[in-house]
């Protein structure tokens, strides 16, 4: 572990991505990178999660696409009538903090109105001296630091004791270890307002405090409530930027500025016209963007603009404000991993007003994008105490050891199917099975909330979990449901299907497609009242895919050898891709027709057998165009529950395309 | 398809202005933006798709791309960028100033300008290209 003064973290950084690299003169050439963040998971464990992935080390084009189920969420302990309404609350919550990152980092710009937008751009281009009166979700959302990048040598920040309280009670109230979203939001909260206050790159800005006259109302109510914004905060607030844009000097230009849509309303009419700046931090979408690290603004005398450039340093910096740490990830598994701050070791002023990263440099062994989980016990080790005395645990350079080859069952089928016709959706199956899974695991009974309102969908699906035996005669987990616990922990869908064909329709299903290879649905000999939703199951756990109408089997056993001598035959068969190399989206279709391996069983079969195989001396490459493929939502188990994603043929493991070295 | 084109583009944001009338320039931003088609004809092939990239300059010069357009315009680009092997290199005008060397291609600078004019422009405006000719 590594301290470094923050204004050498950008140059360590880029060394350490090419130690050879000579002053810039033409593009940065592509190296991606992906970017992992760190979390502690409800046992308080570091947990790693994806963010993106960043085109070079400079971080010239940022794909932000953080994961959409880190254990802190806890996202799979939401099983009440109310679920779907707080997971959308949530991720939109998550997904706003890495705009926020994105904003502070220079890689977004806040949302501003075209009148403000025209306002500001003439200010700078005359050069205006400007005062921002600030309020605290500007300090926090990056609107502060998008502002003092571009007007970081006419501006100055104004602050009031409201945004200082707020400040304070975040601190109050964080928690160092989050265990959900709330203490996460706390926390984040604290470490980004205190770190715009401390430490700003322009040397010119400077903080002034906006007096209240009414400041003691504050504290006295302050005293006597537990949390939250004093009731008034806003209406004193808005006084006092009243009387301060009255005494505004000529040659001066104050603005209020904030991200608060209710306070910018109020402002609105309390303040006068053209004083009120609403910028707004909008959440990125789930399916992840793409950012860009240069930003342009206006500027005299400077052929009317000029470029601002960001970097992946400043974008890792400022993450860390939200994770515990920050993985920067080369394709060969060697890793950067930054935080700022080191458990055990004391803090002082002189911490936060020149800030430190701690690094660590290491190697995971190749990784495969968008891996979520808790990281493997054996690669933690203890580090000293936090400074909330708990044990801070932080993930060990884990062992580069092959992966388990994930097919292990011989037939799909169990041999003694049960007389099951009833109709069942997938998801809320697999909802169901989550909750039996997570009960079982202490001891519980099943609540009906997780159950479907209508009484006869209910009963029809605990008919299904019977015969399956995951539920028991009454609301308890039945004799499968421990199997349940290592299906899930492992993403082991295989076996999960092979459980779920005790029931006689879905064995039905399976047993004619894995026999005709293809059929369309309605030519399967199940009932048409349940074919769709078990044709569902079947593509939501990888057992078949749809394409071009037809039902096509792709939950065949194959062993690692046999897949690993298919797979370089046809390579070696097939070098007509970009660059002499062969498109993965050929491959993933070779592999549903010729093995019957569905595209998401094929990447779990890339994944292990990439590491002590043959397969280790191709390269496997990320560019080149986008083709026409196969693409289905797929379940993704974890010891939390279940999410969806989607695999697409041609980007499998993140890769479109695969060639000998 | 335009095989070549070296041309010193201006690119102006207009957006409805009460005040002034529709079409009323708010803001010009003159980028030099040299050979930027030329040179990544390819990458905004791939951004595009099957589109025709001269017809869509030619569309864009004569009626304006419509600022509610240019997110979908720039996040398109950025994909493109992200995966291209070489973003070309920015003029010294289009650098940071206070980081020269710190050259960070011509798409990304490229699609700054764009996303600052749509945000100058509102949702009603238009970025119109212009060559230095029309001035």
């Amino acid at each position: 572990m590594k301290a470094l003064p923050l204004k050498d973290w950008p140059d360590f950084l880029l060394d350490w991505a090419e130690p050879n690299r000579t002053i810039m003169a033409q593009s940065p050439q592509r190296r991606e990178l992906s970017i992992f963040g760190e979390l502690p998971a409800a046992d308080g464990k570091l947990s790693q999660f994806f963010v993106g992935r960043a085109r070079d080390e400079f971080g010239t084009v940022v794909h932000l696409k953080p994961a959409q189920d880190p254990p802190v969420l806890g996202l799979g302990l939401l099983q009440d009538a109310t679920r779907k309404t707080k997971e959308e609350e949530i991720l939109r919550q998550w997904n706003r903090w890495w705009a926020k990152i994105a904003v502070r980092s220079g890689y977004l710009s806040p949302a501003v109105d075209p009148v403000a937008f025209a306002r500001l751009n003439e200010l700078r281009q005359c050069d205006s001296r400007v005062d921002f009166i600030v309020d605290t979700n500007v300090v926090i959302g990056g609107v502060g630091h998008w502002l003092v990048r571009c007007f970081g040598d006419l501006c100055d920040l104004v602050r009031t004791v409201v945004t200082d309280l707020e400040i304070q009670r975040f601190g109050d109230n964080a928690k160092w270890s989050p265990s959900k979203i709330a203490e996460l939001d706390t926390r984040a909260n604290y470490l980004a307002a205190s770190r715009f206050l401390e430490y700003l790159q322009a040397q010119h800005p400077v903080w002034r405090r906006l007096d209240i006259e009414e400041e003691t109302a504050l504290f006295v109510a302050s005293a006597s409530r537990g949390g939250g914004k004093e009731p008034g905060a806003d209406t004193l607030l808005l006084r006092a930027v009243r009387r301060s844009l009255q005494d505004q000097v000529p040659g001066l230009v104050r603005l209020f500025v904030t991200s608060d849509q209710k306070l910018a309303r109020a402002a609105s009419h309390d303040l006068p016209p053209g004083s009120t700046i609403a910028a707004y931090v909008n959440p990125i979408s789930e399916q992840g963007t793409y950012l860009c690290s240069v930003h342009w603004w206006p500027q005299k005398g400077r052929d009317c603009g000029a470029a601002f450039v960001s970097s992946l340093a400043d974008f890792t910096y400022e993450a860390t404000c939200l994770c515990d740490a920050v993985r920067l990830v080369k394709a060969d598994g060697s890793f950067l991993r930054v935080s700022s701050y080191l458990a055990g070791r004391n803090q002082f002023p002189v911490d936060w007003r020149e800030p430190n990263v701690w690094v660590e440099v290491g190697n995971q062994g190749p990784i495969a994008p968008q891996v979520v989980g808790p990281v493997a016990e054996s690669a933690v080790q203890s580090q000293p105490e936090s400074s909330s005395g708990r044990i801070v645990i932080a993930p060990k350079t884990p062992t580069t050891e092959s992966r388990a080859w994930p097919f292990d069952l011989e037939s799909p089928l169990v041999s003694s199917p049960k007389r099951c016709i009833a109709r069942v959706s997938a998801p809320t199956l697999l909802d169901v099975l989550s909750a039996i899974m997570l009960a079982s695991r202490e001891s519980l009974s099943i609540s009906e909330r997780v159950f479907p309102e209508s009484p006869s969908t209910a009963r029809e699906l605990k008919f299904f979990l019977r015969v399956v035996d995951a539920l028991d005669g009454t609301s308890h987990p039945g004799p499968s449901a421990v199997a349940l616990q290592a299906m899930f922990a492992n993403d082991d869908t295989d076996s999960l299907s092979r459980l779920l064909t005790k029931a006689s329709e879905y064995h039905e299903l399976i047993s004619e497609l894995s026999s005709r290879r293809s059929s369309t649905i309605d030519k399967l000999n199940i009932p048409k009242r349940s074919a769709g939703a078990l044709a569902g199951l079947a593509r939501l756990l990888g057992q078949a895919v749809l394409d071009g109408g037809e039902l096509v089997y792709g939950g065949a056993y194959v062993s690692r050898d046999d897949f690993v001598q298919w797979f370089m035959g046809t390579v070696q068969a097939d070098p007509k891709g970009p660059l002499g190399g062969t498109l993965l989206a050929d491959i993933s279709r070779k592999a549903l027709l010729e093995l019957s391996v569905s595209p998401t069983r094929l990447e779990k079969a890339l994944r292990a057998a990439m590491e002590g195989s043959p397969l280790a001396e191709l390269e496997f490459l990320a560019g080149g165009t986008p083709e026409h493929v196969l693409e289905e939502e797929v379940a993704v188990l974890n010891s939390k529950g279940w999410t969806r994603r989607k695999v697409s043929a041609d980007g499998l493991l993140g890769y479109r395309s695969v060639r000998r070295r | 398809m335009p095989s070549t084109i070296h041309a010193r583009v201006v690119l102006e944001g207009r957006r409805p202005d009460p005040g002034a009338g529709v079409g009323a320039d708010v803001t010009c931003v003159r980028a030099l933006l040299d050979d930027i088609f030329a040179m990544h004809n390819a990458t905004f092939q791939i951004a595009f798709g099957g589109v025709d990239v001269s017809g869509l300059l030619a569309d864009w010069r004569n009626n304006g791309l419509q600022s509610r357009h240019v997110p979908m315009w720039v996040e398109m680009l950025r994909k493109a960028a992200f995966e291209a092997e070489n973003l070309g290199e920015a003029s010294v005008e289009l650098r940071d100033m206070d980081d020269p060397e710190a050259a960070p291609g011509v798409i990304p600078v490229f699609c700054a300008i764009l996303d600052h004019l749509a945000g100058c422009c509102g949702l009603d405006g238009a970025v119109i290209l212009v060559f230095p000719e029309d001035e």
